[in-house]
């Protein structure tokens, strides 16, 4: 065979094998689905293991969603495809996704502080109200997880740490509550995830330590010589030794990091406020939505609840937590930024 | 041009290789047009009427003055750098006697080989301010010598850091194209100036300037386009450096709000197409003007400038360059990679190959996305290779009239706007009704093939151009039909083109960023998306893993198909030789 030819042949066989290559999303959209309900537990199971697969689209702290997902995936044989994405990317993809009629994830997971997100795609038809979806632990007592007027319900929470390098704080140094934030001997060691870059959150947790602790701590911190970053380059300069306190994080963050060899850990607030995270979940015109309503479900049973508690750091708003996580505080609705940047002392 | 589409068409349908070759290259060219056309009825068709007030969204973005000032200053300076940085290690290799051979005409071509993306990053780790490993290395140093630094002293996350590495990345544009002028330039030309007495810096201005002027416009004008369509190095030193430019403000316009924010990114996209026009102008002007040396032909030389006590000087700047601008950003990728963890003072005893075996095994979404890469690399660089071959076919061989010369300018076209606006075209045009191929592999590769199409097809026609006709009319003459003197005469001498026309491809696609942010969803993940979501979420030794994994697979890849493009250019070439040989017919050259 010439040259040529075998130039010709092994691009024609590229191409005529492309379609073979099945390893990925080649093609569009599909029809509407019929969901099952919860009520008829065999034929939801039935028709989720009919889908396969569920497709989850998390802001959440990915050690999380894969305890989840193993656990549901061992009791069921489903396969959970986790997509690790940021909060305001997570809002902005889903929904441009749907309004072209072609909604890719089943289930999303994202911060209860994205009330806007969980309201605009339940608004839209996009996602069922999670106070409709039938689910019975969010019955009764069990109503208290909901949030955003019933449209999501909360199924981690986290409670806000603080980060500190091990090799520079040693014993009495290390943190031991909020208040030690004030001390003086943190000065210029203070590095502070910046609420004006990543997200609502970072507000609302200092409009917590305000209501909790007054304007005093709130100022005192403001004077640390505070320097402010994104929350991977913070938690990468905590390892690296460049600071000694890394606020606000959680334990489970830390945990990663240290995992990699970073000497980090997380110093356990006795009195604290946690993230919530919440769950969004895709109505029939998701790809999987059955195995999507079994998955929220699955998160409400105790074996759900077990598969978050089982990650070191985090509890379940279903119970079973181990005593040691404490009860943290409700975590506020709104912040007044302006407040809080003029008693921080932070510029926009 | 309607009577060069009969005399085509008429041609073209007397053979079915040519009716295929026809309709390859008719498909290409409405491909690359579709979603141009997209983006202007978007922009200026509202309710059927034409309507120019949706490029009034450009408001709407929030310190666009900024945005436009960051871009504007940033991508002139650095193309300054770049073009000067080029325009010396060009004349070093090309016209001095402190060439390091094959070695140092290679060697400024490295930073093509390692991702943008990759180059950001390694840069990053390397002299953040604070944190950065090369910065705390300088400090401890500097200590010795009693000068102790809080951070510093370089800070790379700043607008001459974000500068630099624009520039570094760039110079590979301006040395390609210089460093052809300098050949293409009569080295005689030069030998008489200095025989007349000028020295070899006035030599330089008065005589070799002058002479690579068009190369110099072109450089500037591949620099500028570059410049302002790069996003990589943006989004990751310009958002630390917290400089918005316009391409990373683009992309989020486009990625982070609902609605996607088309109206203003097209026209904020625009901008750049403007900028880049406008140097498209200025430079025809200035070759417009003045007078240019005739090239001396056959009987060109090259005539070698002596340095004496300055080649060595020169030779280690040249190394120095190297070491820079590819070995250093590889080393702090290497380090962090390799200890795990980004630190000031890496941690030597926690060396593993742990990160490595992160993203290839333990981190599905890492390892799909490379599966899908170099799925879409492998397809997309195939495709794209058949097409601009095939549409080459069109445009050369026939009989040349209007209509082919509009076909291969439609097909072209796509490379005179921001990938960035190209993108946007495919989105409008393939992600909705009635494909719905948005966040679908197909959609990644409809737009790395219309994307990068424009390149593989200039690659290609350089080897295409050198067939001559009296080649393919010796071949007919002999009996042979249209696909037989194709796959025996032509293709045979332009597979050198189609191999460098691949791996061109081939990196472009594995590393691409730009048109990937917009274009991978979650669930289609590709190398670029990954390592900017791994930036945003994740840990820096598997972000440093990933990029590494990116370069090693396009430096072997490049340097496989260069040897073997190689080996075939050799044979060819005896082939070729036999051929003249027995017809009398000579390659055009």
């Amino acid at each position: 065979m010439t040259i040529a030819k075998s130039v010709a042949a092994l691009g024609l066989a590229a191409l005529a094998l492309m379609p073979l290559s099945a390893c990925g999303n080649w093609g569009g959209s599909k029809a509407d689905a019929t969901v099952e309900s919860v009520g008829n537990m065999d034929a939801l199971v039935n028709a989720a293991k009919k889908e396969g697969s569920v497709t989850l689209y998390s802001s959440s702290v990915e050690a999380i969603d894969s305890a989840e997902a193993k656990a549901f995936q061992a009791k069921y044989g489903i396969t959970v495809n986790i997509i690790k994405i940021g909060s305001g990317e997570l809002a902005a993809r889903y929904q441009t996704e749907a309004s072209a009629g072609n909604v890719q994830a089943d289930v999303i997971a994202s911060t209860c502080s994205d009330a806007p997100t969980f309201k605009a795609i339940v608004d839209k038809g996009w996602a069922t109200p999670a106070k409709d979806l039938g689910l019975p632990a969010l019955s009764g007592a069990g109503a208290s997880a909901l949030a955003v007027d019933g449209v999501t319900f909360k199924y981690v929470l986290m409670p806000v740490a603080i980060g500190y390098n091990t090799a520079m704080l040693k014993g009495a140094d290390v943190p031991k509550d909020w208040t030690a934030l004030g001390d003086p001997k943190y000065r210029g060691k203070i590095v502070f995830v910046d609420p004006d870059t990543s997200g609502p959150f970072y507000w609302t947790f200092l409009q917590w330590l305000d209501n909790t602790y007054g304007d005093d701590l709130v100022r005192a911190v403001g004077a640390q010589q505070l320097s402010y970053a994104d929350v991977t380059t913070a938690r990468n300069q905590l390892g690296a030794g460049q600071y000694a306190v890394d606020i606000p994080t959680f334990k489970v963050s830390m945990n990663s990091t240290a995992a990699t060899g970073a000497p980090v850990a997380a110093a356990v607030m006795p009195k604290t406020t946690a993230n919530e995270s919440c769950i969004g979940v895709s109505g029939p015109k998701a790809p999987h939505p059955n195995a999507a309503k079994l998955y929220a479900n699955f998160m409400t049973t105790p074996e759900g609840a077990a598969a978050i508690n089982s990650v070191d750091g985090v509890l379940s708003p279903f119970g079973g937590a181990s005593a040691s996580m404490g009860n943290p505080d409700p975590f506020p609705t709104s912040y007044d930024e302006n407040h809080l940047r003029g008693l921080l002392g932070k510029r926009k | 041009m309607i009577r060069g589409l009969v005399w085509n068409l008429r041609d073209y349908l007397r053979s079915p290789f040519r009716v295929v070759v026809a309709a390859v290259a008719l498909v290409a060219a409405a491909a690359a047009a579709y979603p141009l056309v997209r983006v202007f009825l978007n922009l200026f068709v509202v309710d059927g009427r034409v309507d120019f007030s949706s490029l009034g969204q450009i408001t709407d973005v929030p310190g666009l003055g900024g945005i436009l000032w960051n871009t504007f200053s940033v991508v002139i300076v650095s193309s300054i750098l770049a073009l000067l940085a080029g325009a010396f290690l060009a004349w070093l290799n090309e016209r001095t006697d402190a060439t390091l051979g094959a070695i140092g005409r290679a060697m400024p071509y490295l930073p093509f080989l390692v991702p943008p993306i990759a180059s950001a990053v390694g840069w990053l780790l390397l002299f953040h301010p604070t944190v950065g490993t090369g910065n705390a290395f300088l400090r401890n140093v500097l200590g010795h010598v009693g000068i102790h630094l809080g951070h510093g002293p370089v800070n790379i996350a700043s607008w001459w850091g974000l500068t630099f590495v624009l520039a570094v990345v760039h110079v590979p544009y301006s040395y390609m194209v210089i460093s052809a002028g300098l050949r293409n330039l009569d080295g005689a030309l030069e030998e008489q100036s200095r025989v007349c007495g000028a020295g070899t810096v006035k030599t330089f201005f008065l005589v070799t300037l002058p002479g690579i002027r068009n190369s110099v416009g072109s450089a500037v004008l591949l620099l500028v386009f570059f410049g302002l369509a790069d996003y990589s190095i943006p989004v990751i030193i310009g958002t630390s450096a917290q400089i918005k430019m316009l391409s990373v403000e683009v992309v989020q316009l486009m990625t982070q709000k609902f609605p996607p924010q088309t109206g203003a990114a097209v026209s904020l996209s625009l901008v750049a197409v403007v900028a880049v026009a406008v140097v498209w102008v200025l430079q025809r002007r200035l070759l417009s003007r003045g007078h240019f040396y005739a090239i001396g032909g056959k009987g060109q030389s090259s005539a070698i400038v002596r340095l004496r006590g300055w080649r060595r000087p020169c030779q280690a700047i040249a190394i120095l360059f190297i070491i820079v601008s590819s070995v250093l950003p590889l080393v702090s990728l290497v380090i962090v990679a390799l200890t795990g963890f980004w630190s000031a003072t890496p941690a030597w005893s926690n060396i593993s190959l742990r990160t490595f075996v992160n993203v290839l095994v333990n981190d599905s979404t890492s390892a799909s996305s490379i599966q899908n890469s170099l799925v879409l690399a492998v397809f997309g660089a195939t495709l794209g290779v058949v097409v601009a071959a095939l549409a080459i076919e069109f445009v050369s061989s026939g009989r040349r009239s209007r209509f082919t010369g509009f076909v291969d300018a439609v097909i072209k076209a796509p490379a005179t706007f921001s990938i960035i606006v190209v993108t946007i075209g495919v989105i409008l045009g393939f992600s909705g009704s009635p494909l719905y191929l948005g966040a679908t592999l197909t959609i990644l590769l409809i737009g790395y093939v219309v994307v990068y199409l424009p390149q593989a097809t200039v690659t290609i026609e350089s080897s295409a151009s050198q067939v001559g006709r009296e080649l393919r009319e010796a071949s007919a003459v002999a009996g042979s039909s249209s696909s037989g003197t194709y796959l025996r005469v032509v293709a045979p001498l332009v597979v050198p083109g189609l191999v460098a026309g691949w791996a061109l491809l081939f990196v472009r696609m594995l590393g691409d960023l730009t048109a990937s942010v917009m274009l991978a969803g979650p669930s289609t993940s590709v190398i670029g998306f990954r390592i900017l979501s791994i930036y945003s979420n994740g840990s820096f030794g598997d972000l440093a893993a990933l990029t590494l994994l990116v370069t090693v697979i396009a430096t072997v890849v490049v340097f496989t198909l260069l040897l073997v493009s190689n080996r075939i250019g050799r044979r060819t070439r005896t082939a070729t030789s036999s051929v003249v040989a027995v017809t009398g017919a000579e390659p055009a050259r």
